[in-house]
């Protein structure tokens, strides 16, 4: 009982330093402050706990503090980078909660699609020049490392919802198979 | 100043059905086993990671502690494991720099939405993501217009700006 009550003192001292620290600025991505708090806070909570209160279990401290910072995270991630809770939450601000699928195109998904481009370029994994985007040498590692964890896990397709349900691995990975960006599932 | 590392039988089972659900899936990602479908592969691998965990928990009758310990044990792998698979089936940012490489050469914006949503017009990706909301019924689709549902919707919704928020996005 005692480590459960630690796991849950441990998560939320997490909770607080991540809601401070993702408001500071800094280099760090917020996923990394995430797991940086995570991880900081669990060590001090613990040791801590165990110079106050004596012995305890230390695992229902990590299953209870894991799943509930977990938790947090899954739903950071869904509110902070989810295109359908983006546009979920564009319809519920517009007059009659309507909007048309080209409205939400234009002003939504073409936006989102323009800034996922931004973070490719951030990250040095494509470049822009007057002929249009291309793919760097540390794009093109990137892609091939997402292509081989794809082809382990037997997943093809173009990253769509509908594509990735129907399309079959083994008749499509042929069309894909490019030579510089090789798919592994042959 | 001691904390007891060891893991009870009841813990340890929990620890092994964590590590269970990454091989069920790769199992039922080749072969003869496979389900073709990501998203149906993913809850087929949790639920005989479960079933396999509900059957040797209930064999083993570990007390109470030791058996919220490994729900919440497993059910931190399922979700860790759902969002990374996400990741790699569905992510955007992902995808696009697969399409990138895929293409072979320089691509204006509107060929590189081409090239990811394999050749349909952006208007497609925004049907596809909007089949999630579609499913969860928090919308619905009448003619050419999005109407979000009045109730779940709006709650959705509402439940996403205050996490906005919360998290300062």
């Amino acid at each position: 009982m005692t480590g459960l009550l630690v796991g849950v003192a441990c998560f939320a001292l997490h909770a607080i330093v991540s809601l401070v620290w993702l408001r500071l600025p800094g280099s760090l991505s917020p996923v990394a402050r995430h797991a940086a708090s995570a991880l900081g806070t669990y060590a001090v909570g613990v040791l801590l706990a165990a110079w106050w209160l004596g012995p305890f279990a230390y695992w229902p401290t990590a299953a209870v503090s894991g799943f509930l910072a977990v938790c947090w995270l899954f739903a950071f991630s869904a509110v902070y980078k989810s295109v359908s809770l983006r546009i979920l939450t564009q319809l519920a601000r517009t007059p009659g909660h309507t909007l048309s699928l080209k409205q939400i195109t234009n002003d939504y998904v073409r936006p989102e699609f323009q800034s996922r481009i931004e973070v490719l370029l951030r990250m040095n994994c494509a470049e822009e020049n007057e002929g249009g985007f291309a793919i760097t040498p540390k794009g093109s590692e990137t892609a091939r490392k997402i292509e081989r964890i794809r082809g382990l896990c037997g997943i093809d397709g173009n990253g769509m919802y509908g594509n990735a349900e129907t399309t079959d691995v083994a008749t499509t990975a042929a069309d894909h198979n490019t030579g510089v960006c090789e798919s592994p599932v042959s | 100043m001691s904390v007891d590392f060891v893991p009870s039988l009841g813990v340890a089972v929990s620890l092994v059905a964590c590590g269970v659900l990454p091989m069920v899936l790769l199992a039922l990602s080749h072969g003869p086993l496979r389900i073709a479908a990501p998203g149906n592969r993913f809850i087929f691998a949790v639920a005989i990671t479960w079933l396999l965990w509900i059957a040797a928990i209930i064999a083993i009758a570990p007390g109470w502690v030791d058996w919220l310990t490994g729900a919440l044990l497993l059910a931190t792998a399922t979700l860790a494991g759902f969002t990374l698979w996400t990741l790699v089936a569905w992510g955007f940012t992902v995808s696009m720099l697969v399409a990138l490489c895929r293409s072979e050469r320089r691509l204006s914006e509107e060929e590189w939405a081409l090239a990811y949503t394999g050749g349909k017009p952006l208007a497609a990706f925004t049907r596809d993501r909007l089949g999630v909301l579609l499913k969860l019924r928090l919308a619905e689709v009448q003619g050419d217009q999005v109407v979000m549902s009045p109730r779940r919707g709006l709650l959705f919704a509402k439940a996403t700006t205050f996490l906005r928020n919360l998290f300062g996005v």
